[in-house]
């Protein structure tokens, strides 16, 4: 008696090797899509990170003779930065107060903190303490208002118990301005030496217009008295901006007295985050920072926004002051020592006036490149997915039209003549844009992009109706002894279909089930109509960037074919491996 | 009509069957199985004994008439058919065999997905089924790689392995090569030997004689003529056994 045969060897090995192999392909292919499966949230505009060692929060800065960036930061912080955020040099001023604000004057700079504590640093000289007798709150901001001379600079300091101090012998005696005030004042802007404007909690915006002697308390719009305002920029005559808690934004407006600041109005950001800070390098070009990383860019003095989140990798921070410089180079500074840097005003690469030479095939792929393969991994996530939903949905529904169950019967031909007699665009933008319409969330509350979920859906219930119809004709096949044989050892029907017929369905139908799957995957084109990032969208992006239009389709039809040549060979060969003696269209 | 002595197995009180379309296949048929009793059921083709056969399993639903396996009925409401399925194999002239798997996995199916045994359990059964049929060394072979006559000998060590109280044959041998129509006979003969009960429809009146305790004639969908095979099947009472047999024996 042999208990092992060798055909038994051969048979068994075989099957389980190649059902390893494909579930192996089917893992990898899974992986490969859910790390492209979530909303992708971080976008880099053209902010460049510098790492640095701190360790600790930066709260703001300042450029010093015009170039070099002085950061402060909590522990007593401070910081020169050589070129453009690198090589951070440290320098210790004498406190371990946290340091909250920062402004320089060619080289004279003054640092403000905790406690009181305020530093100041003359040409050549060292840091000095010349903190205010008395001063209790913590400074929260400080500005240079004018400098007649090294002995005669004229500066204001806020502290968050609402003292306002002022100074015109650079700091060697303080005067403290009664504002009338206890609430938290957070920053100070100056736009010449007599206009000025103070901000702080519960909606204060405070005003002077003789170089911070005195200051008085202008009208905000009653929505915004009991909110929190942290930035204000008065870089222009004719507008100036304050941000604070919960995306507030307001915006200077002309009234009845020609000089600005006396009138606000709010302009929606729609956004909920809080504003630390603003800045702006034109009247209309204004950055606001804020909580979880977030930047935000007008170009339009706050009708539309453009949104960029800076996410590190211990997490989103806090971002607590943008600075702008010459148009173009700016600073970002944050939570756990976080330094941004961009040359390019903050826009990203494509947004710059830098023209390239896309003639040159290096050039050009070296953009194109990039987006064919995100878009290539955009669409084999849709069509993984969809070839899974519909291969579910095509079997189910076989079973339904083959059954004796009239309802079964007619509720798969009602889904499988519905999806044939439509065209597939209809449907994606019915699923797309239908659904939401009448209340649909196919986003399971935010986790997943909406337009992957309706791409996925809408192939998926399509492909399912034609896979329906290959699956029964396969179903039908089969020899109806079969089920009887099935049926006459004691398999209930769902049985038999499982074990006995759909087995044996299935390996007939492989060819036209792989013919299906390559139309799938032509029709995941048309999925790019939902704003998804596959291949043909990647196309459009880099036509619109580099005006290659032939030869950008020509790379999508290559991306395209890549996929759908192995996808026919993958079938060719688990058409061969579960190829079995006698059975089929195939023969003995 | 000669007493039959046993308990009675199976037993078809007034069945009928018509089809959709009001054609009646089979008219108020009567007849009974004893236990370890080979009863063959003969007839001209379209003489509705096999729709009789796939009655007793329910592969056709009775129109009308009872089916008792036992002292149970198993055609009426409530009754599990599957597992009335269970014991009652059955052999088909077209094999059935399931194509997709080895003649082993055919047989386990059963074992393993009906009776529950796992698979080391299915797989000692379903060798020693095999052995019985002289198929043992055709274990891991295809069915599309077998004669018909050893298809026919793995379809009926697929119905033997559930261990059946009744063995249904229909027309087992038509569908095979005249030279391989002997090996399919000799394991019949063997299970029948072993007491196994058996309703057998065939054509073979050869192996109805020799094998057959008793003898039922259908013509037209009635029960012409039954009895015991030497009676019968030599001194026929009626025309149409007398016209039948001089047909087939010629």
């Amino acid at each position: 008696m042999v208990f092992h045969s060798k055909y038994s060897e051969g048979t068994f090995d075989n099957k389980s090797r190649f059902y390893g192999r494909m579930i192996l392909l089917c893992f990898v292919l899974l992986l490969g899509s859910f790390s492209l499966g979530v909303v992708a949230q971080t976008e880099n505009y053209g902010w460049e990170k510098r790492e640095n060692d701190v360790n600790l929060n930066l709260n703001s800065g300042a450029l010093v003779d015009n170039q070099t960036l002085l950061i402060v930061g909590d522990d007593g912080k401070v910081m020169f930065s050589g070129n453009s955020g690198y090589n951070l040099t440290e320098v210790n001023i004498g406190t371990d107060e946290n340091l909250n604000d920062v402004d320089c004057l060619d080289t004279v700079c003054f640092v403000g903190g905790e406690n009181g504590v305020i530093f100041r640093h003359l040409d050549s000289s060292n840091w000095e303490d010349i903190s205010p007798d008395g001063a209790n709150g913590d400074i929260n901001s400080i500005e240079i208002i004018d400098a007649i001379n090294q002995n005669a600079i004229i500066v204001v300091a806020v502290t968050n118990l609402g003292e306002i101090y002022l100074t015109s012998d650079s700091g060697e005696t303080w005067g403290e301005i009664n504002s009338g005030l206890e609430t938290s004042l957070n920053d100070i802007d100056f736009f010449n030496q007599t206009m000025g404007l103070i901000v702080g909690d519960g909606g204060v915006i405070l005003g002077s217009l003789d170089g911070g002697a005195s200051w008085e308390l202008r009208d905000v719009p009653l929505e915004v008295e009991e909110r929190d305002i942290n930035g204000v920029v008065f870089d222009s005559a004719v507008r100036a901006y304050v941000v604070g808690d919960e995306g507030l934004f307001l915006r200077s407006a002309i009234g009845d007295n020609p000089i600005i600041g006396f009138v606000w109005e709010i302009w929606d950001t729609e956004s909920l985050i809080d504003f630390n800070s603003i800045d702006s390098s034109s009247v209309n070009r204004v950055w606001l920072v804020g909580g979880n990383g977030s930047i935000l860019m007008t170009k339009d003095g706050g009708n539309s926004f453009t949104t960029q989140v800076y996410n590190t990798s211990q997490g989103v921070n806090k971002l607590n002051k943008v600075m702008i410089f010459n148009t173009d180079i700016g600073y970002i500074i944050g939570d756990g020592s976080t330094l941004l840097y961009s040359n390019s005003g903050g826009e990203g690469e494509s947004n710059s006036i830098s023209v390239k030479n896309y003639d040159d095939p290096i050039v050009y792929l070296e953009m194109a490149f990039p987006i064919l393969l995100e878009g290539f991994f955009g669409m084999l996530k849709i069509i993984f997915f969809s070839m899974i939903l519909g291969f579910v949905l095509g079997i189910s529904f076989a079973i339904c039209k083959t059954s004796s169950v009239t309802f079964l019967k007619i509720f798969g031909t009602v889904y499988t003549d519905f999806f044939r007699n439509t065209p597939l665009l209809v449907q994606i933008l019915l699923i797309h844009f239908g659904l939401v319409e009448v209340g649909v969330d196919l986003t399971f509350g935010g986790n997943i992009e909406r337009a992957v979920m309706s791409s996925i859906l809408s192939l998926g219930v399509n492909s399912g109706a034609y896979q329906a119809e290959i699956i029964r004709s396969g179903i039908l096949a089969i020899p109806s002894g079969q089920m009887e044989a099935g049926r006459s050892i004691g398999l209930s029907y769902i049985d038999t279909m499982r074990y006995v017929i759909l087995p044996q369905a299935i390996r007939i139908v492989i060819p036209p089930l792989g013919n299906e799957f390559v139309n799938l995957t032509l029709n995941s084109s048309l999925a790019s109509l939902t704003g998804l990032f596959e291949l043909v969208r990647g196309g459009r992006i880099i036509v619109a960037a580099t005006f290659k239009t032939f030869q950008t389709w020509i790379f999508v039809a290559l991306f395209y074919f890549v996929v759908t040549f192995s996808l026919t060979n993958l079938l060719r060969y688990a058409e061969n491996k579960t190829k079995i003696p006698g059975l089929g269209l195939g023969g003995e | 009509m000669t007493e039959r002595k046993g308990n009675t197995l199976l037993s078809i009180k007034n069945l009928e069957k018509t089809y959709q379309g009001g054609v009646l296949a089979v008219k108020d048929v009567s007849f009974e199985v004893k236990e370890k009793e080979v009863v063959v059921i003969i007839g001209a083709s379209g003489s509705g004994k096999s729709t009789v056969l796939r009655c007793v399993n329910q592969l056709i639903e009775p129109s009308n008439g009872q089916i008792y396996l036992g002292e149970r009925q198993i055609n009426e409401d409530g009754v599990d058919i599957n597992e009335v399925r269970s014991d009652i194999g059955m052999v088909f002239q077209s094999f059935e065999l399931f194509m997709h798997l080895t003649v082993i996995e055919n047989i386990m199916l059963g074992l393993k997905k009906v009776r529950l045994f796992s698979n080391e359990k299915a797989y000692e059964i379903a060798r020693e089924t095999l052995e019985k049929v002289d198929m043992i060394d055709k274990v891991d072979v295809f069915p599309g790689q077998l004669s018909g006559g050893q298809k026919q000998r793995v379809a009926i060590a697929r119905a033997l392995a559930m261990s059946p109280k009744l063995m249904l044959f229909d027309e087992p041998t038509s569908a095979l090569d005249p030279e391989l129509i002997g090996s399919v006979l000799q394991s019949m003969k063997k299970l029948a030997n072993e007491g196994m009960t058996m309703l057998v429809v065939t054509h073979e009146i050869g192996f109805a004689k020799e094998v057959g305790d008793w003898i039922i004639y259908m013509d037209d969908g009635e029960i012409i003529e039954e009895g015991e095979p030497d009676l019968i099947l030599v001194n026929p009472k009626t025309d149409r056994l007398k016209k039948f047999l001089g047909k087939i024996l010629r």
